[in-house]
């Protein structure tokens, strides 16, 4: 299965990276309520709320897992993984800007984040098929 | 405790995504999507990536009962340096010059988030 046209598969990849953070945001969300040890963390302590929102959280990532498959079938990895490590940054302004959150922003955090999105790319590039050509080709094929 | 839960769920999805690899191997030539549901279902890796993922997801909860998530879940980043190491001991694949330096960068980052959090 192929997804056509690059702006479309541009678009799933921007998807897939909005949806996974999301649901992310919303575990730490129904998470950060809990203590670690305490009966109510464990699952069947969960209040009736809590547990429909879990449920949201994995499906938005179960649809974020699916649409990523479609991404994969379009680009090649060492293109679309360094722009999903997006999340990264994504879920840090989300945790340190939303309200609800209320999570410290800190210059290490941040150097940190730049690190991983960095050593992300590295990890994914491949030489055979450089993003750059990979993309040229797929416009070309199109 | 806490980044002893963190360090399971990064180990939880490595481990998840070496097996989704193995069990991939039984994909190539299933005919249809039905075939090759029923050669996944079939596969031991395969469902011990399922198991895997499972208990990756408990415990990243857990975890996230007591740990900031702009600190925790960049450190997940580290299942891509795990599952790069896995890959060379278990599958014989090639860890290129950049790819080593990509597992610096990822672990220096990770180690940075873990250290000021």
């Amino acid at each position: 299965m192929k997804v056509r046209g690059t702006a479309s598969a541009l678009s799933l990849i921007a998807l897939s990276t909005v949806l996974s953070s999301t649901a992310q945001l919303v575990f730490r969300f129904v998470m950060q309520h809990y203590e670690l040890f305490s009966t109510a963390a464990i699952l069947p302590g969960l209040s009736t709320a809590d547990l429909l929102l879990l449920l949201a959280g994995i499906a938005l990532y179960a649809i974020s897992m699916l649409a990523w498959v479609f991404v994969l079938s379009r680009f090649d990895v060492s293109f679309a993984y360094p722009l999903m490590s997006i999340s990264y940054l994504l879920v840090f302004l989300g945790a340190v800007k939303l309200p609800f959150f209320n999570e410290a922003l800190s210059s290490s955090k941040l150097v940190a984040i730049v690190l991983i999105v960095a050593g992300v790319a590295m990890l994914s590039y491949d030489e055979k098929t450089s993003a750059r050509k990979k993309l040229d080709n797929y416009r070309a094929n199109r | 405790m806490t980044y002893l839960l963190l360090l399971l769920t990064v180990l939880c999805i490595a481990a998840g995504q070496v097996l989704q690899k193995v069990a991939s191997a039984r994909l190539a030539g299933a005919p249809t999507i039905g075939a090759a549901a029923r050669a996944l279902a079939d596969s031991v890796a395969f469902r011990l990536s399922v198991v895997l993922m499972a208990a990756g997801l408990v415990t990243w909860l857990a975890t996230l009962t007591a740990m900031e998530i702009s600190s925790a879940y960049p450190v997940l980043s580290l299942s891509f340096v795990i599952t790069a190491l896995l890959s060379r001991l278990l599958l014989q694949e090639r860890v290129t010059v950049l790819r080593w330096a990509g597992i610096l960068f990822v672990s220096a980052g990770a180690t940075l988030m873990l250290a000021t959090s």
